[in-house]
């Protein structure tokens, strides 16, 4: 295979850098990293500051310093749908990919990417976390409010991560993205640990029509190949499926050319989940993206106040997406992301009894949480 | 900050010299209510009228719907005691005053608010409105608010009438502004004999977006396909929606359908009653009986314990 050199995701024309972010020397690596690049002096953020500001979200960074949480709870935990109590780390905000589904769209306005330079303190927040509850298993991601890699090349954020993890043995660590930028993962060349990267999949006419800027499938997979011959375990998540004529077709094309890349034993997990949004979203995709049809569908409200698709779409899209993947790989953990119990069943002919089960049949994929498991016993 | 008083003479005249076309200061649209009439043909105009010169007869600045209501009352050669500010006087300064007064008599509807705007947009600077005018109006500060008021300027006149008639709501203007003029006009005149308060008619809007957005169409493509394939519906309001529902939700149509169909066949007594989960979401079925004594509370009790195992199973089969 020969690989064309990788178009960056997103390319600043100007960064903003808080006043006390240069007190962190990651700070100055990023800076490095972007040379001839204006760089603004700012007084440390707030949202009204925010909100003043009218930078070009695709070609501003804002660099600065978090001082809330970096260790939260995946915000999909409801009462009404089973949740997997993933964790995040919060290390960024914003993307420049432009999906036009992107929930993001419905939560930021900051008109910049923010990448927090307080690395430091985030070790540290997670040290206490992990290691104040060595019998606990954390699964955590960075790719809750960013993705975890398409600015990768500007930050050289993921061996830092990738080292962090590999030397705790009761958590693990999964970058989610759609971009190929795994230069610094391919690079690295410490301990991997059981560091997960994962990409986002979807129909061939979803990834050209509402994907923005995001890497063809064939490109995504490739780098999932090349992860995977590094040692990286893989992940896939096929969130969100999106309910167009052709449908079943071509989530059978992409479940096929999965396979064209990789085995399944190299594939940790699958997860699904069909496209939801919340309400007032319909309108801000209806005004930024006029031209699509997303939101014109089939939709109830759901449970948690969301729009989804009517549990009979649902159905039969998860139906069909699974019966095409136990073609291939009839052993693969394929789970669901905020589904009903009853959708569970119907699907599965099991549902997990709570989340924390759910976890559990999670944290089991992980080698580490085996190891974990063993040692307690012994 | 108080505005200083403009310099105004009190002159008499007839109502046949005020232009009541002209709306550089609109604030009053849509029908008068009728206890104003009542009060005009009872004692008049007592408090003078703000009136400015202009070219083709006296601007009317502050008292509009009291001289439309006395116009209607009395005709135009009806006689009047006015304040009249010259025609020198700032218009932005005047435009504040007339604002300020009648905020402080009643609350202006969607039309007289949308109208109001344009004119502060084009007297006044954007700090000034966020600050002052747009709080005073209750118009949020976010764009999409502002984007709504301006939409409404661009309506056809049979629309506005429903905004000021309080019989269209501002989130019906979102749907609709994203339409052209007459595919709004062909909407009311689609539904014009149909009795609809302003939720339905958002539902009815939002269906017809909906259908028009999932199926690459126009609006007025949807309304022909209505009117030839499916006429008898435009007969009445509710035909109209289950027609657009099932068209628009055809899945969500047939489980109703399979559920309604179902409840049938239990045959349950008047005081029993099956209740779906919202939209067949989760599997939360409600029974739900009324009883007022002993013997319907036990009646009740042996007709669902007579229920057969296998139409509760079918519930819950997709």
């Amino acid at each position: 295979m020969s690989f064309s050199p990788v178009k960056p995701l997103f390319q600043p024309e100007q960064v903003l850098v808080e006043q006390d972010a240069f007190l962190y020397s990651y700070t100055n690596e990023i800076l490095k990293r972007l040379p001839g690049i204006p760089v603004i002096t700012i007084e440390r953020p707030n949202q009204s500051t925010f909100l003043q500001l009218h930078y070009n979200p695709a070609k501003t960074l804002l660099l600065m310093v978090h001082r809330g949480k970096f260790f939260k709870p995946c915000p999909g935990t409801a009462e009404s749908y089973r949740c997997c109590l993933y964790k995040i780390l919060h290390l960024a905000l914003g993307c420049s990919i432009g999906c036009r589904y992107c929930v993001l769209q419905g939560y930021l306005n900051n008109p910049f990417i923010t990448q927090f330079v307080n690395l430091e303190d985030a070790f540290q927040e997670l040290d206490e976390v992990i290691d104040g509850a060595p019998e606990d298993f954390f699964r955590i991601g960075t790719g809750e409010f960013t993705d975890s890699l398409f600015m990768d090349g500007l930050t050289g954020l993921s061996p830092k991560l990738v080292a962090y993890f590999a030397g705790k043995k009761n958590a693990v660590l999964e970058l989610k993205t759609k971009s190929i930028a795994i230069d610094n993962l391919l690079q690295y060349d410490g301990p991997i640990g059981e560091t997960i990267v994962s990409w986002s999949l979807n129909a061939r006419t979803v990834v050209d029509r509402e994907e923005g800027r995001a890497p063809s499938l064939e490109e995504r997979l490739k780098a999932a190949a090349r992860c995977r011959a590094r040692g990286y375990r893989i992940g896939l998540h096929f969130d969100p499926l999106i309910f167009f004529p052709g449908w079943e077709d071509e989530y059978a094309a992409t479940v096929r050319m999965i396979f064209d890349f990789l085995k399944p034993d190299d594939i940790i997990w699958i997860s699904i989940g069909a496209f939801r949004f919340m309400p007032p979203m319909k309108e801000m995709i209806k005004e930024s993206h006029p031209g699509s049809r997303i939101i014109y569908q089939e939709f109830i409200r759901g449970l948690d106040g969301k729009m989804r698709y009517f549990s009979a779409i649902r159905q039969k899209m998860y139906q069909h997406l699974l019966a095409e993947i136990r073609r291939y790989a009839p052993e693969l953990f394929v789970y669901f992301c905020m589904e009903h119990d009853s959708m569970w069943d119907d699907v599965f002919g099991y549902a997990p009894k709570d989340n924390q089960q759910l976890s559990h049949w999670l944290d089991q994929c992980c080698y580490r949480y085996l190891e974990l498991t063993a040692d307690s016993i012994r | 900050m108080m505005l200083p008083a403009p310099k105004q003479a009190l002159i008499s005249c007839t109502l046949s010299e005020i232009n009541f076309l002209d709306r550089s200061f609109p604030f009053s649209s849509g029908s008068l209510p009728e206890n104003l009439y009542v009060s005009i043909r009872q004692v008049g105009i007592l408090t003078p009228p703000l009136l400015m010169a202009g070219p083709r007869g006296y601007i009317i600045v502050c008292g509009r719907r009291r001289l439309e209501a006395a116009r209607k009352v009395f005709g135009e050669k009806y006689e009047i005691n006015a304040y009249l500010v010259a025609a020198g006087e700032q218009t932005a300064q005047l435009f504040a005053l007339a604002f300020w007064d009648n905020l402080a008599h009643r609350a202006f509807n969607l039309v007289e608010k949308a109208d109001i705007l344009v004119c502060l947009e084009a007297l006044f600077d954007h700090a000034v409105m966020r600050s002052e005018f747009l709080p005073a109006l209750e118009i949020p500060l976010k764009t999409r608010f502002i984007e709504r008021y301006r939409a409404i300027n661009t309506f056809p006149e049979s629309a506005r009438s429903l905004l000021a008639q309080g019989k269209m709501d501002g989130e019906t203007v979102d749907l609709l502004k994203s339409w052209q003029s007459d595919e709004i006009e062909q909407l009311i005149d689609l539904l014009g004999g149909m009795s609809l308060n302003r939720n339905k008619l958002k539902e009815i809007v939002k269906l017809f977006d909906d259908l028009a957005g999932r199926d690459g169409k126009t609006p007025a493509e949807i309304f022909t396909l209505i009117r030839e394939e499916y006429p008898a519906c435009l007969e009445s309001a509710v035909a109209l929606r289950r027609q657009l529902n099932s068209w628009m939700f055809p899945f969500l149509s047939e489980a109703e359908n399979r559920f309604q169909e179902l409840c049938r066949s239990l045959q349950l007594a008047e005081n029993l009653r099956l209740i779906p989960p919202p939209s067949f979401e989760g599997n939360a079925y409600t029974l739900k009986i009324n009883f007022r004594n002993f013997n319907q509370w036990q009646a009740a009790r042996d007709q669902v314990a007579a229920i057969e195992a296998e139409k509760i199973h079918e519930l819950f089969s997709r």
